[in-house]
């Protein structure tokens, strides 16, 4: 399949300068924000683009969308340079700052939507068929009347979301798509990027809420302090821990188990190494069990496995 | 115009839906202003040579010389400065156009007032060179636009801009420019510093067109050749250093 985005040993340093007296500077603080990342995306490929804060994941959904210059190495989005911000290439990605608002504070949502059918060049049919279908997915009919200053955060979020995919882009940066959401509103956002997932859009998602991404993309790039440390299927991230989460239900409390990281009242859960998982439940279903499950670990226990101490 | 064009000053104006008591303060704001500047000039006898006439006729120029350059054109430099920038750096708009257009929408109100009280004035008072005065007009229009852009990347290394703005628009325009008092009414000395400085050519020279002084456009177009070759080099190294520290 083609290679739609590909880094190639991608570095990123910030200086900032402390002033000494009015603009005089003095000392620079340097942060080495990018140390030589190398990763590519196949079209129709959903990302999830992971790591603790300051590993580098905004600093490089920046620079691919074309809004950061790198220091060194070679990116290539859909064949081009994003910092050359050639039209073509604004016109074929969709990019989202969930810290950052991309609709006009003080006009009602639909207006901010219609400077942008101008700006993609869309014609008032296709507008109006996406905004149609973008609202139904994503429940926003009620607030697109409403200037974007009158929204709560999920509400914004889901139509700053409606904005980045109105004009069909090719290719997704998605960073942090769900600050701030309820529940609710998570379970909708994921459902909508599965879909975008399915319709063949390629999507780089970065974000700090694990159980959605979990849900959404199958595979990983790691990012710890700069560098990649995995880049591989979601599976193969989750057996790099080497336990397996045990539930188990007794129809009384069962007295000593082997693995036991938390206990209440008859219920149990432990983590037992991959290899003695059949042994161990063999033994449990031996005592009175009510419920047995045996679970991976969730990706947040994975990436504090990987990335220690972060 | 192009349906692009349209929708960034489309956008601008849109915003009094949101605050529609805007259109009232902005419909009267310039009038007022218009009315009581060149009577207070004349009542203190501050006038010099200047006839009432020529005070209100300038005064009509002068205003406008201030609201379409510097109110339309100049908070582009804000606009830069609240991050907005680098969202519209994703999408595929032409950020100069967009930001004086999207300007010039949010000030329609006060533009249209003005420039019918600008007409009247200009009508009764018999002013002259019509088309000279709006040629140097939308020059001044480019210079501080060029100018707000400049001083709008400069928030890629200052943490605030406030005092580039006073320093380089709002002060010297009132100083040296004579947006408020005519350079004719100031010390000598100082309108000896003025000639050597932009905003005399900005200003004064333009708004004493209507009262039939020759123009001579060369200073603003040097200086506007000046700042397209500086906003160029400085978007350059400014575009490298958005959001300079962060994740």
């Amino acid at each position: 399949m083609e290679e739609v985005i590909v880094v190639e040993n991608l570095k990123k340093v910030y200086r900032k300068t402390k002033r000494t007296f009015l603009i005089f500077p003095g000392e620079t603080e340097v942060l080495e924000a990018l140390k030589g990342v190398s990763f590519t995306v196949k079209r129709g490929e959903v990302v999830g683009y992971l790591g603790p804060n300051g590993s580098g994941k905004s600093t490089t959904i920046k620079i691919l969308s074309g809004v950061l210059h790198p220091d060194e190495g070679e990116v290539s989005v859909l064949g081009f340079t994003p910092w050359e911000r050639r039209r073509e290439f604004l016109e074929s990605i969709g990019v989202m700052f969930g810290h950052r608002t991309f609709l006009f504070w003080e006009i009602p949502v639909i207006d901010t939507f219609l400077f942008y059918k101008e700006a993609y060049g869309m014609d008032k049919e296709t507008f109006w068929e996406r905004v149609g279908r973008l609202s139904e997915i994503l429940s926003i009919e009620e607030y697109l009347e409403k200037p974007a200053r009158e929204l709560s955060l999920g509400e914004r979020i889901r139509c700053e979301l409606a904005l980045t995919l109105l004009h069909d882009p090719d290719v997704v940066l998605l960073d942090e798509p769900f600050l701030g959401m309820d529940v609710w509103t998570r379970e909708k956002i994921r459902a909508f990027l599965k879909e975008v997932g399915r319709e063949g859009k390629t999507v780089l998602l970065s974000s700090h809420q694990l159980e959605d991404v979990e849900e959404i993309v199958e595979r990983v790039v790691l990012l710890d302090r700069g560098k990649i440390v995995f880049d591989g299927g979601l599976d193969d991230l989750k057996q790099v821990v080497g336990w397996k989460r045990v539930l188990v239900t007794f129809s009384s409390p069962p007295g000593p188990l082997p693995y036991v990281v938390r206990s209440v009242g008859s219920t149990a859960e432990l983590r037992v190494p991959r290899e003695e998982v059949s042994s161990v439940v063999r033994e449990l279903l031996e005592k009175d069990v009510v419920d047995l499950t045996v679970e991976e670990p969730d990706l947040e226990e994975v990436l504090k496995h990987v990335v220690p101490g972060a | 115009m192009s349906f692009r064009a349209l929708s960034y000053i489309l956008v601008g104006l849109k915003r009094y839906k949101t605050f529609p008591l805007d259109v009232l303060i902005d419909a009267l704001k310039g009038p007022v202003l218009l009315l009581i500047i060149p009577s207070l000039w004349y009542g203190i006898g501050a006038v010099g040579s200047f006839s009432l006439r020529e005070l209100f006729l300038y005064t009509a120029a002068s205003h406008l010389l201030v609201l379409l350059p510097i109110y339309v054109s100049f908070p582009v430099a804000n606009m830069i400065r609240t991050g907005f920038l680098p969202s519209l750096l994703t999408k595929p708009v032409n950020l100069s156009s967009y930001l004086f257009l999207r300007n010039l929408g949010s000030t329609f109100v006060s533009l249209v007032s003005s420039l019918l009280v600008f007409a009247v004035i200009y009508k009764v008072y018999g002013g002259v060179n019509i088309a000279l005065f709006f040629l140097g007009l939308s020059l001044a229009v480019v210079f501080y636009l060029l100018l707000g852009q400049i001083i709008g990347y400069l928030a890629t290394w200052f943490y605030t801009i406030w005092g580039f703005q006073s320093i380089l628009v709002y002060l010297p325009s009132l100083l040296f420019g004579g947006s408020l008092v005519p350079l004719d009414l100031l010390p000598s000395w100082l309108v000896d510093v003025a000639s050597f400085l932009p905003w005399k050519s900005l200003h004064y020279d333009v708004a004493m067109i209507v009262l039939g002084r020759s123009p001579n456009f060369l200073p603003l177009l040097l200086w506007i050749a000046f700042l397209a070759v500086l906003e160029r080099i400085v978007f350059h190294v400014a575009s490298k250093r958005w959001e300079s520290w962060g994740g």
